[in-house]
């Protein structure tokens, strides 16, 4: 069900001979032994996410290239589509899109299905003196990321039936659309500002909703304080470890004898040195994106969830209201709060059908991600920890080696 | 504290082995002697430590730690019989007071170091707090090897003081002091801190005349140093082959300098015997302690001296390769030390960093139904990581103690350089001076002026001297002439 990548590295010792990584440790093998003893409920709940006998619709965000023209430069990604839904044409789409082609989707998405917790995309805005938005690192990152974006859209229940999703995935040349949001957009806020209700008590399980969202919040904001941290001290401790192997590079220079040893330490050193920084720079591709893009979920999460709240505040105002003039002059209720009352009823209930599959996309997200940084983790270690047992050996060996010498 | 494999049980061998027999002696520890090292007669260990309170010199309240001395015949464990040791309680500071007494006494030897007297090198968490019971359990083991190291130099061994120090608990001061030996450590010191020159450093004159006993213990010994430099643990067995074969030399006393070398080795062969003999050296089974071996080091060292170990041979060639290996050696220890400290403080700073995890996953547990015990673990975890890295830094400290051993031995090795130095320089000044005087001697008595100076300036001027006060002067020459002919050869036996 879930799919763990284990990454078998070659991992070279300073004698060239290649070890074998894969160590009982590692996560995926105790996950293979603790399956049966997993919470049935969890599983089943779970299913909601990686129902791939049933999913009928396949997207891809790969292949980004640059494009420079007179007025700008910017970067597009090709979007393929998979699927034998009726509601596309043909079996299989190939598009190229630009990072405001997703922002136009996202917010036509938002527009047209304002009860259902649409995913975030990467930040928008990156600031130019500081982040190179043409960086390899960066674009695969965005990528990475709005590939998560499209995959989340599609899987969900309702969103993927959106006919701006299936614009999206299928025209050519959305530009001429996108004129439109802009309109719609500002359209849709001005009628939000104009409600102006006023909420009383949010129920209970809203309630609950809210104060899980700050405090995973906080939490998460914690976590990427301690990564970053990690990072920069790491990053220094690697300066140290460098200078530290290179003065028993050094060191040869006074003691010929004793070149192959020492010099096998400072490789030693600098093997550690790599396995460590390759963990750094695992860290910042894969862990911190993450914990960002989780970020700007519950900023969004926290919206429907205000939007939701409005709506049931406009439907009491309206309801009380109603039932004021009812008492007066016993006119039936008006046909507005019905339609309130049936808007509220359908927000909540859609609002609880995306909290659980965003639930249980959430513990499996960081499942993986946890796993992933252990099993980094373990990786690094074995790398270093094969180089100095390889030196060991030669280290053995030349101990042999002088004796023998000797007795001749 | 009592571990059983920290004895050194030396199997006593047949002593009547006078000759020059040796290359039998295989990877086991039977031994060929001449003159038996303490060690073979004595087992010696640093078993415990202590604190202790009590006045001092400026009779204020002062708490210290001492260290128990344990001291058992040899022969009495070869019969099997298992006596109760001689114990006696020392602190640091008498033991820093034995070794300047030997660093006086026999300045052409490089002495054992002792474990350092305040913690250097220190990164942030390891206060220099010698009460710190990791840093006195170190210390402990230092005092050991020091001792054993001591007491299986075949000349230092021997020495009374030493012997004292290890069965006289009391009083033991006040002999070291009656020595005096002290007088000739501040001449010393004042001469060695002039600035001063060897006006011919590969002076020929540096008399090898004869075979001493002392310049070949010297060159063997540095060898020696170099080779327990470099291999301060391991596998270094108790058999040491002679790596070459005594060149055809009529004069027995080099024959038995050969012998000499293969003894030296093996003392100090069983002192540095890997496991079960030392929790210290085993301690050192980390990878960075095998790192150097000995064998090569030795082969290289003692070819090098038996090329050059010919009467007349350029010693002084000899010291000033020394002194650059000692300054060498220094400067790369020191300078790993340091950078090690370096990389602890950093290595430190990044696990303890991991405990905040450990916190905020607990937090974060707290409001999950399905993850929560998975994050709990998670965070019990990253405390574990973060509390482990005490003791892996604690286990480094070990490493680290050897290398600062390589640092000591570096500075004695370059103390004995600069020593001979100084008594070249000494040896030099006494004998221009006897030269001059011989010359004015001899121009007075034969009243032929060789070289202009005043005195013929003045004779030529007021007429000589009457012939009493000629024989006075003479009489008086004569005998400035033959004491300085004693402080040349006093000045030649020591530069020997």
């Amino acid at each position: 069900m879930f799919s763990i990548n284990l990454e078998m590295q070659e991992v070279g010792l300073t004698n060239g001979t290649p070890v074998e990584t894969s160590s009982p440790a590692s996560t995926s093998s105790l996950f293979n032994r603790l399956q049966l003893e997993d919470d049935l409920e969890a599983d089943v709940r779970d299913t909601y996410a990686d129902s791939t006998e049933m999913r009928d619709l396949f997207v891809t965000v790969d292949d980004p290239k640059k494009h420079v023209s007179t007025m700008e430069t910017y970067i597009t990604y090709r979007v393929s589509t998979k699927t034998s839904r009726v509601e596309f044409d043909l079996p299989e789409y190939c598009v190229r899109r630009r990072y405001q082609d997703f922002d136009w989707l996202r917010i036509k998405l938002e527009d047209s299905q304002p009860t259902h917790l649409i995913p975030p995309l990467p930040e928008k805005f990156v600031m130019k003196g500081v982040v190179d938005r043409f960086s390899e690192e960066f674009v695969e990152t965005r990528m990475k990321a709005l590939d998560k974006f499209l995959k989340r859209v599609a899987d969900h229940p309702v969103l993927s039936f959106n006919p701006h999703l299936n614009a999206f995935l299928t025209v050519k040349d959305l530009n001429k659309r996108q004129g439109l949001a802009l309109l719609s957009k500002v359209g849709e806020s001005v009628k939000h500002v104009a409600g102006g209700y006023k909420l009383r008590a949010r129920p209970a399980e809203f309630c609950a909703m809210g104060e899980y969202l700050d405090t995973f919040n906080q939490k998460l904001g914690t976590i990427d304080r301690i990564a970053q941290r990690i990072l920069k001290e790491q990053s220094e401790y690697l300066t140290e470890l460098r200078e530290y192997g290179g003065v028993y590079s050094s060191w040869v220079g006074s003691e010929e004898e004793l070149r192959r040893p020492l010099e096998g330490v400072a490789g030693c050193v600098t093997t550690s040195c790599g396995a460590l920084e390759d963990l750094g720079d695992n860290m910042s591709l894969d862990f911190l994106p993450v914990l960002r893009e989780y970020v700007l979920y519950l900023e969004s999460i926290k919206n429907v969830l205000r939007k939701r709240d409005q709506s049931q505040a406009e439907y009491e105002g309206r309801l009380e209201a109603a039932i004021l003039r009812k008492q007066e002059d016993r006119t039936p209720m008006p046909l507005e709060v019905e339609k309130c009352q049936d808007k509220v009823e359908c927000f909540n209930a859609d609002l609880k059908a995306d909290w659980e599959r965003w639930q249980s996309n959430k513990r499996h997200d960081f499942k993986q991600l946890l796993t992933g940084m252990a099993d980094r983790n373990i990786n690094s270690y074995e790398k270093s920890q094969a180089a100095w047992e390889s030196l060991i050996t030669l280290l053995q060996d030349k101990q042999t080696e002088d004796k023998t010498s000797e007795t001749n | 504290m009592a571990e059983d494999g920290r004895e050194e049980s030396v199997a006593a061998d047949d002593d009547s082995q006078h000759t020059a027999e040796d290359g039998r002696n295989g990877l086991n520890n039977t031994m060929v002697e001449e003159s038996p090292t303490l060690l073979r007669r004595m087992e010696i260990c640093v078993a415990e430590a202590e604190k202790r309170s009590g006045k001092n010199a400026v009779n204020m309240q002062e708490t210290f730690t001492v260290y128990l001395i344990e001291t058992r015949p040899m022969d009495a464990l070869a019969e099997g019989r298992n006596p109760a040791p001689d114990s006696l309680w020392r602190r640091y500071s008498e033991f820093e007071l034995l070794r300047n007494y030997l660093l006086v006494s026999f300045p052409y030897i490089v002495v054992p170091p002792l474990p350092e007297k305040r913690a250097e090198f220190v990164w942030h968490k390891l206060s220099a707090d010698n009460m710190d019971p990791d840093f006195v359990e170190r210390r402990r083991v230092g005092l050991e090897n020091f001792l054993l190291r001591v007491a299986s130099h075949p000349v230092l061994s021997n020495d009374k003081i030493l012997h004292h120090f290890l069965t006289e608990e009391h009083g033991w001061k006040e002999v070291v002091y009656e020595t005096g030996f002290q007088a000739k450590a501040d001449s010393r010191l004042k001469a060695l801190s002039a600035t001063f020159r060897p006006t011919n450093p590969l002076d020929q004159r540096c008399p090898v005349l004869v075979i001493n006993p002392f310049v070949l213990d010297l060159l063997l010994l540095f060898g020696l140093a170099g080779v327990k430099l470099l291999h301060l643990l391991l596998d270094h067995h108790g058999g040491h082959r002679r790596t070459h074969h005594p060149t055809v030399d009529p004069e027995n006393l080099r024959i038995s300098k050969v012998v000499v070398s293969n003894r030296l080795t093996h003392p100090l062969d069983t002192v540095f015997n890997f496991s079960p003999v030392h929790p210290f050296l085993a301690a050192s089974a980390l990878p960075c302690g095998q790192l150097l071996s000995s064998r090569e080091r030795f082969a290289s060292r003692t070819k090098s001296l038996a090329v050059h170990s010919l009467p007349g041979e350029d010693v002084s060639q000899r010291f000033m390769d020394m002194k650059h290996y000692s300054d060498e050696l220094q400067s790369h220890t020191s300078q790993l030390l340091r950078a090690r400290a370096r990389v602890a403080d950093r290595l430190y700073g990044v696990y303890k960093v991991h405990g905040n995890y450990g916190r905020v996953f607990s937090e974060w547990s707290a409001i999950e139904r399905e993850m929560g015990d998975g994050l709990q673990s998670a965070g019990h975890h990253m405390d574990a990581y973060a509390a482990s890295i005490d003791d892996i830094l604690e286990e480094e400290e070990h490493y680290a103690d050897q290398l600062k051993e390589y640092l000591f031995y570096a500075e004695a090795l370059r103390a004995v350089c600069r020593k001979h130095e100084l008594t070249q320089f000494e040896l030099e000044m006494a004998t221009q001076d006897l030269i001059s005087k011989k010359q004015q001697h001899e121009e007075l008595s034969t009243g032929i002026v060789r070289t202009f100076s005043f005195k013929g300036m003045t004779n030529k001027l007021f007429g000589q001297e009457a012939p009493e006060q000629r024989e006075a002067r003479l009489k008086l020459l004569e005998e400035l002439i033959e004491e300085g002919e004693e402080a040349v050869k006093d000045k030649t036996v020591e530069c020997e």
